[in-house]
Formats: structure tokens, sequence, C-alpha cells
């Protein structure tokens, strides 16, 4: 059930009116039931993934709390982490590792009996096996009581605003939200709506346009260079962010209608005057988990391990944040998607912070200064770094990420695109909506994040701008949303 | 909750209006689609020889064969199969004196819907015609029966004069780019690419099969001549058309509609043809005056040979 569609809006409305009209005891069961229609509209079988690892790492975390044995508090949790990436694994990468073997054993000359499996991707497995591993991981660190309500648990999991694409929550700040008894707040529940309408217009009618374009030239990239190349990355840049920002927005407005607080995913990302604020204001819930469960560990581990103050010429504590960024950031880019694209794209993140590190304080730090003109050169040059990044994100593998690089500035006969967007009108369509969105999330006049009261006529003015702008210019295709892949 | 109720039902309020007042400012604008079926109905009692197809059979205009039938073009540029094979099944019954239908299938159609080339809002646009969609679900039909989104509601729409849109834009798949005027073999090749490669979808293709059997058979049950036509194309076009995608088509089309030719069903094949040539072709792929007089004589000597063996008997 897409967030763009009659289906979830009726959907919704039931549910929300429900968990109102219910006392609160029995709301977790609404909750729980409704979050298993929400994702039996996808692939049904694929509900007993989810069954398996909320099991697994229900037990674990019961398991962890009664033991006291250091040892076998780790193997349990080893047990836990295993079983959700051996699941992650098996259905994400299983077919890609075999690809990549293929090649390897063809290389080497050996007898390759290699077999495909046909296999879906589990929507939003990723998600919700990152949301279950930062149960079993807080549980052991003892930051989280283990969750002996396994309803609860399952909810945690489960709740259907986050399940498919996060925000990936964490348990001590979600699990307490179920025992706690929420009542109706007309002012919230305007706020979560704002939020939600906000999402559905970034996502009908910015990224859906956009992504015309983007498709047009990306799934067909050697039929173009120059300018249709320049346009479709830096609309990617614009689809992909109002595309899963919208998507955040809508699962974050959904649950504060109900009165639940997801954490938030994105913050003005493009504004960032370094790749390093960019991690800190893209996808955050992913950008934190990332940070918490495995660059400080390894970081941690590292700085164990070296004992010497300095490696090659350079300081150890540069060396463990290269050797930490470089693998969290490879991994990041291998999360996304099986496909050396994505690894390229986290590779060339971990390469831009790697770089920021190395001069950092030297004469390559070209802009230290803080000065308005600095700040407007540091956000274009980090927009544009990001960009470049997006071509390998995108593109359909490497051969056309390659084509894309070489291409880019090759400006010529622009070729023929055959797509009405490609008007005068359309693109000036699509500049005006990249524009509103930049209005409203930097103007703040009507900012859709804030939850505070505010006057009526503030409410229906937005609230009628924001689906009149829907019915007027949205694409109202109902097209997935982009990390529902991941 | 009165404060919410309050917001909630002066926003709703003021929506209703707006989309009252936009299905009201666009209840007499009529899409290309409207002008379409308008002139369909206008003619239903004279016409006796349709064309349905893309902007290819678009360029041929209503055919003149030597006075012998009334013809009438129904062409809509960037058509596919879909409907195509629904104008045929709504001018068959309401057209009493048709006899013959020209279709136009270029064989990069077989992978290709409007879906493909972004023009989903054209499939709104047939609806109150042909009382079907790709998508059928509720929301969509809802969508199809509003006549401001059954627009594509993009700038030069929204703001054009009633007028202007009556007669019906352009769409992209009408316009072909020629950089300086000039034709240029870059130009070409994307334009063929653009057909045969980045429009083309393979796994239409068996649907695509699929309906091209249905308008054959029901030509056969109205007992009404159909004539699947396969224009012809310039020589640099062909040679860059996709080198895997259109063999493949081509194969299914003959093997689609070489079983169903008889009385009343024949498939001709210009693409290749020796007759056209460079010259007769305004840009890549559409014939100018002097390549449609020269394709109505190929025809009317095939239509002349159609005529002797499969005489219609619907009259």
């Amino acid at each position: 059930m897409l967030f763009n569609s009659l289906e979830f809006f009726l959907f919704f409305v039931a549910v929300t009116g429900l968990f109102f009209i219910l006392p609160h005891r029995f709301r977790w069961i609404l909750l729980l039931s409704s979050s298993c229609v929400f994702y039996l509209f996808f692939i049904p079988i694929y509900i007993f993934i989810l069954i398996f690892t909320i099991v697994i790492d229900y037990g674990v975390g019961l398991g962890l709390e009664n033991i006291q044995d250091k040892k076998r508090k780790k193997l349990f949790l080893i047990c836990s982490i295993l079983a959700n990436l051996g699941v992650l694994g098996f259905f994400k990468y299983y077919n890609f590792f075999m690809d990549n073997l293929a090649v390897v054993t063809q290389f080497l000359h050996l007898q390759n009996q290699i077999s495909h499996l046909s296999i879906i991707l589990p929507i939003g497995l990723s998600f919700h096996t990152f949301q279950a591993m930062a149960y079993t991981i807080e549980v052991y660190r003892g930051n989280q009581k283990a969750e002996r309500h396994f309803g609860i648990y399952a909810l945690y999991i489960m709740f259907y605003p986050q399940l498919v694409a996060g925000p990936i929550e964490r348990p001590q700040n979600l699990i307490h939200q179920f025992y706690e008894e929420k009542t109706f707040d007309g002012d919230r529940v305007l706020s979560g709506l704002r939020l939600m309408l906000w999402g559905l217009f970034k996502k009908l009618v910015v990224a859906d346009l956009l992504s015309i374009y983007v498709n047009a030239v990306y799934n067909n990239v050697t039929a173009y260079q120059g300018w249709p190349l320049i346009w479709a990355t830096v609309f990617f840049s614009f689809q992909v962010y109002c595309d899963f920002s919208g998507y955040s927005d809508i699962a974050i407005g959904s649950a504060r209608v109900m009165g639940f607080n997801l954490m938030q995913n994105f913050r003005s990302p493009y504004l960032s005057r370094s790749i390093k604020e960019f991690w800190t204001r893209w996808h955050i819930s992913l950008s934190t988990w990332l940070r918490d469960y495995l660059f400080l560990p390894l970081a941690y581990w590292l700085s164990d391990k070296m004992k010497k103050d300095a490696y090659l010429g350079l300081k150890a504590d540069k060396w463990i944040y290269i050797l930490a960024t470089g693998v969290t950031f490879l991994l990041c880019g291998l999360w996304h998607g099986a496909n050396w694209t994505y690894v390229v794209w986290g590779a060339l993140h971990g390469g831009y912070l790697v770089f920021g590190i190395l001069v950092t304080g030297t004469k390559l730090d070209l802009f230290k200064k803080d000065s308005l003109l600095h700040g407007v050169i540091k956000v274009s040059l980090t927009m544009a770094l990001v960009c470049f990044a997006w071509i390998f994100f995108r593109a359909n593998n490497l051969a056309d990420a390659m084509y894309i690089v070489k291409n880019l500035l090759r400006f010529g006969y622009s070729g023929y695109i055959g797509v009405p967007i490609f008007t005068v009108s359309g693109f000036a369509q699509c500049l005006a909506v990249l524009l509103t969105v930049a209005a409203v999330e930097m103007g703040l006049r009507f900012n859709p994040y804030e939850s505070s009261t505010r006057p009526a006529s503030s409410n229906v003015s937005f609230i009628v701008a924001v689906v009149m702008g829907i019915y007027m210019f949205g694409v109202l295709e109902k097209q997935a949303f982009i990390y529902f892949q991941f | 909750m009165r404060r919410f109720l309050s917001v909630i039902g002066a926003a709703s309020a003021i929506v209703l209006a707006l989309v009252l007042l936009l299905e009201g400012a666009f209840r007499n604008q009529k899409n290309r689609i409207d002008v379409l079926f308008d002139r369909i109905e206008a003619s239903r009692d004279v016409v006796d020889l349709v064309l349905i197809g893309n902007s290819h059979v678009g360029a041929l205009g209503d055919l003149d064969l030597h006075g012998k039938y009334k013809s009438l073009n129904l062409v809509v540029g960037g058509q596919d199969l879909f409907h195509a094979a629904a104008i045929m099944r709504y001018v068959v019954g309401r057209m009493p004196r048709l006899k013959v239908i020209i279709i136009g299938v270029d064989y990069h159609l077989l992978g290709y819907d409007l879906k493909g080339s972004n023009q989903d809002f054209l499939d709104r646009q047939y609806y109150p015609y042909i009382d079907s969609l790709y998508d059928n679900g509720f929301s969509n039909r809802l969508m199809a029966k509003s006549r401001f989104l059954r627009s594509n509601r993009d700038f030069r729409q929204l703001f054009a004069p009633p007028a202007r849109q009556a007669v019906g834009e352009p769409s992209s798949a009408d316009v072909v780019p020629v950089s300086d005027g000039k034709l240029t073999r870059d130009g070409c090749r994307k334009r063929a690419a653009e057909h045969t490669k980045i429009g083309f979808d393979d796994r239409l293709m068996s649907k695509n099969a699929s309906l091209l059997r249905e308008m054959a058979e029901s030509g056969k049950r109205a007992r009404v001549s159909v004539l699947f036509v396969t224009l012809p194309k310039t020589r640099c076009y062909r040679e860059f058309a996709d080198g895997g995608n259109i063999p493949g088509a081509r194969k299914l089309l003959y093997d689609v509609l070489r079983p169903e030719e008889g009385r009343h069903v024949l498939y001709l094949d210009y693409y290749e043809d020796q007759r056209f040539v460079d010259g007769d072709f305004k840009d890549y792929d559409h014939m100018n005056e002097a390549g449609r007089a020269k394709f109505q004589k190929v025809l009317q000597a095939d239509l002349e040979r159609l005529d002797t063996h499969q005489r219609p008997e619907r009259d």
C-alpha cells in the first residue's frame, strides 16, 4: 500500500479514527493488526520473514537481560545479528554475490556452476532489519530494557508509518510511546496532517515530475551528452530528496497525528557547507545508526589496536578516522543496494570525508573564513560533490555511470528526448516546483515541520495551497517511492 | 476538537469550491481526444474508410483514393495499440457505412504504450468514449471523469486559451527536432533510438500482440476490411533502429498478422520498400507531400488487389 494512493488515505482515516475511539489497552492490537494489513498489501508471504526476525530478536532481548555472563551475552547478540544479517544477506545480496563469484571463477578459469534465485526483495527489509538490530544492541549495552510484551515488541518493528522506509527508530525513542495513553489533540493532529500533506506534495508534485526527465535520460544515457546529463543529475538530486524526505514526512506526520513522535530524517541537506555536515542532515536515522553501531565501535576497536602515535607520517587518530569512515561508507553504499554503483557512491562519500579531514588545517583548506560569500561557495561546492556522487547512485550500472562522467561536459547536439516535460513549459514547471519547495523549506513562513500551534487561518491556507498544488500539478500515477527498493 | 473541525471544515469547503471552479472552467474545454471523437460523430454516416494510428499515419492526411472511399484520418500523435484498438471498437460500432480500416503498425509499437512515453494522461482523455483504462482502479476512473484531470495540467495546457486547445496541441511525439532545419545523421540516430530503444519495452510485446489479434478478429466479425500497414522509414532511420528490438518486433508482427490474413484482413509491410526514397520524407520518419502522393498510388494498387479478392460484404 503506497502512501500516495487512495487506499492508504482510506486506511489511514479508518485506523486513526478507530485509534482514538478505542480504549488505550486495545490500541496496540489495532496498530499491530493494521500494520500487518499494511504490509500484506505488498507481498503477503514475506510477512513470515518479519515474524521470524521478530521472534528471534524478542527471545534474544529477554535472554540478554537474564544472562550475566559477558561471553554468553555476546554470543546471544552475535546470534541475533547473524540471524538479521543472514536474512538481509540472503534476500538482498545472494544474487549479487553469485554474480561476482561467477566473474571471479570465470577469471580464474574455474568450473562455474552458479545459479541465481528468482527472489524479490522484501519491501523495507534493510530498514526493519536495522531497527531490529538497534534493539538487541541497545539491550546488550544496557541502554534499553528488554521488552516483555511480545505485541509491543512486534509493533516496534512493524509500526506501519515507518515499517517500509524508516525513519529507522531506536527502541529508547519508540517503545515507551506505545505504553503512553494518547489523547486527541487538535493542534497536534493538524500539525501531523500538515506534514503529511507537505510530504505528499514533495512526492507527487516534485519528485514524480522530475522523475520523468530523470528516467528518460538515465535509462538511455548513451543517447545524450552535455546539458541533458547535467540537468538530469541535478533533477535527480532533488527527486531523491523530495521522494525520500516526502516519504519520511508522511511517516512522521501520520505517526504524529496519533501522538507518536518519530525522529526527524532530513534537515535541509542541500544547504550543508561540507560533506560532513551533509551527513548530519541527510537520512539522519541511518547516518546516526551507522555512527552509533558501526563507525564508533570500529573506531574504538582500532584505537585499541593501534598503539603507535603515527603511521607513515600520519597521526594514529587520523588513520582511525580514515579506516572507520572508509568501512562505514562502503557498507552504507552496499546497504542501499546490491550493485557496485551503490558501493562507488558510498566510497565517493567516504573519500570526500577523508579528503576533508586530511586537508583541514592545511594550506589546501581554502574556505576557512565564514563570510556570506564563502558560505555560498561552500554550499555550492558541497552540492556539486553530492550531485556528482548521485550519478553513481542513480545510474543503472557502472558503465552508464562512467559514460555520464565522461560526457557530462561535452556540449554538442543534445538529442531528442520525447517526453512532454522536455518542452520549455515542462522545464519551467520543473524549476517552478523546485523553487516552491525551496521557498517553503527555507522561507519557514509555512514551515511544515514545526509542531507548534498556529492560527486557524494559517492552517487553512496551508492545507488549501498544498492540496490544490497536488490537484493541479501532481503526477497522480501512483509511482513507488525510491527507497522502497532498499 | 472544535478548532480542529473548523480548520478541516473550512479547508475542505475551500478545496471543494476550487475544484468545482476548475471543473467548471474546464467544462467546455476540449482536448484533442474530444476533438477526435467529435469528428467521428460528425461524419459517422458518410465515412467508409478510416485511418487509425500515430503521427506517421497522420502524415498521410485524408486519403484520396480516386474518390472511391470517403476517408477520415483519426490518428493521434504518439498513439499506442491499446488506444488504436479502442478507437477501432468505437468506429466499428458507430459507423454504419464503414468498409475499410487502415491501421498503422510501426514495428516499435509492439513494445510501446503511453506510459512508456509518460503520456498517461492521454489514457484518461479517452476514457469517456471507450470506458476502459490501463488501470481500471477506482481512483484512476475517478480522475478520468474529471474534466480538469483529463488535461495534462502542464503550464501550457492550464493557461492556453480554449480555442487553442480546441484544435488540440501536438504532443511531443509529433514534434521532430531538426537541428538548424537540416536532417543530420546524429538526429536520425537519436530519433531511431527514441522509438526503437528508449521508448521500447519488450515486456509489452505479448499484450500488444493480443491487441493486434483482437483488432483483426473484430474486423472479421464486423465484416470490415482491416488493413494493417507498416509505413516506410528513411534509410538512416532503418540503419539506426535497434538491432535487437526491431527484428524481434517484426517477427512477432508477422507471426500474429500473417495467420490472420484472409477475406477481411491484410498486412502490408512497406518498412523497407525501395520505392520510397529519403526525398519522400519531411524528417527522419514522417512522409512529405511527395511521399504521401506516392504512398497513395501504392496503396491504391494494393487496395485494388484487396478489393478484387477480398471484397467486404458489409454493405
